[in-house]
Parts: structure tokens; sequence; C-alpha cells
């Protein structure tokens, strides 16, 4: 089964943590991934200044490892990116701003993109909010 | 980068149920969920919105934000006709559980009791929930 995740919550929500788990749990089972796509507050999860207590499960960095060993596609609603403070540097260019923040593994790009998602899976499942 | 997206999504049409369980106001949750749904009336799926829970607070009559710097709910879903989103259901339970009833709404909205509201969401091809 194809399924995509629709991550609204913010990095200090347990159902973050629930939407990791949910994607491994999808590829243990041999479905596939078609799309992570990050809306509302839970774009504040793509930061690259995010720094975890060495303690602390570091959920930024399980994302971004997700991304490397399975080339999942996650995408960050620009719309509520922008807003938020979380820029690439495309936009920070554009902007004027002096810095960006959003990891170079994750993808900034429009709404549609999560419309496409429930287009081309099977099931979208939505965390947070 | 979008006409590949629009061409992957012109193949294929889905009935697709878009969930609305916000408040209106208070965060700016259910204002990006209007924002989202917008965006995806241009690709030419079937789109279906059911307001649940304090979602069906979003349909109010005579909601004035200006003093709080909000776009009001109210013009914008009556706006919606224009974007051809007019298959509106409201979750009739949730109307009786926060003591509102259909006339008080801006826009007309066929009201779902469970049995009805379980047959429509079982009658979709995907499910969007915000």
């Amino acid at each position: 089964m194809i399924f995509s995740l629709a991550i609204y919550a913010p990095p200090s929500s347990q159902a973050s943590n629930s939407a990791y788990q949910f994607a491994r749990a999808v590829l243990e089972q041999e479905h596939s991934l078609y799309r992570l796509f990050f809306y509302h507050d839970g774009v504040y999860q793509g930061s690259d200044l995010i720094c975890t207590p060495q303690k602390e499960f570091d959920l930024f960095g399980a994302w971004k490892k997700l991304q490397e060993e399975h080339e999942i596609d996650i995408v960050f609603c620009i719309a509520a990116s922008l807003k938020r403070g979380m820029i690439d540097l495309d936009e920070s260019s554009r902007y004027e701003k002096k810095t960006f923040n959003l990891n170079e593994k994750f993808e900034l790009s429009g709404l549609g993109q999560l419309l496409d998602a429930s287009v081309m899976s099977d099931r979208i499942v939505t965390f947070g909010g | 980068m979008e006409t590949q997206i629009d061409s992957k999504i012109s193949v294929k049409v889905k009935k697709i149920g878009i969930i609305i369980r916000h408040a209106p106001y208070g965060n700016n949750f259910a204002q990006e969920t209007l924002d989202a749904i917008l965006a995806a009336s241009v690709y030419g799926q079937i789109l279906t919105l059911i307001f649940i829970g304090d979602g069906v607070f979003q349909l109010l009559k005579e909601q004035d934000s200006k003093a709080i710097q909000q776009k009001s709910f109210e013009k914008q879903l009556t706006a919606f006709e224009l974007y051809d989103l007019d298959r509106l259901f409201i979750c009739k339970r949730s109307l009786d559980e926060r003591g509102v009833n259909v006339t008080q709404l801006s826009v007309t909205c066929t009201s779902l009791d469970e049995n009805n509201l379980r047959n429509f969401l079982h009658e979709q091809d995907t499910l969007l929930s915000f």
C-alpha cells in the first residue's frame, strides 16, 4: 500500500514522534511512502538549528536519516514555512535575509504537493492538529 | 515542476473528503486549512467538505473578526462557491452538542446523522483531515 503522511505537529508534540514511528513501520512492513508533507506548526521540524540534548531522542536527525536511507520525498509547505521563519537559501536571497535554516534534505514547495500526495497515495495519515 | 504535478493529477480523479475539525480563531490552524482547501480546489479533483466538532463554529453567521486583526471566516466561506466548493456537509451531532442549528450558519450545508456520516466517509477515495 502507498502511504503519505501529513504532519501538522510541532517538534515538541508527541504526535511528531508518532509520525516518525509510523513512517518507520510503513517501510518495515514493505509498504511505500510516497511523501511526507509538513504543514502548520509541523514545519518547525525542518530547522537545521535544532540542537537536541544528548539524552533526548533526536527527531530532526531521525527524519534526516530516514530521508538519506530511503530517499523519501520530504516536502515543507512554502507558505506555512515562510510565515514561521523557516527558509532555504533561495528564499533567503529572495527576501534579503541574512541567513537560512531549512535543512538541504528537505524541500520547500506548494500546497499542491499535499493534494498530489492524496491523489497518488492509497492512504494519507495525519499527525497533530 | 508545476506542470508535472498537474499532468500527473489530471490522469486520476479521486473523491477526496476534507475533514474540518478546528474552531475558526485562537490560532491560525483553521485559516491555513482554508488556504489548503482553496489551493486544492484548482486540480480538478472531487472535493467534499465535512465540518465536524469545533469545525462547525467556522460556519456561524455574523462573525466580526476585525478587533483581532483576522480575516472573517464567514466572508471566506461564502466565497467557496466561486471555487466550485459546493459539496458541504456538517455533522449533526456536533451541531447538537454545541447548541447550534442550521439556520445560524452562513453557508448552506447538508447535515448528516451518524449513519450518513459513516456512509459519506466510506464513499470517499481518500480522506484529508485538518
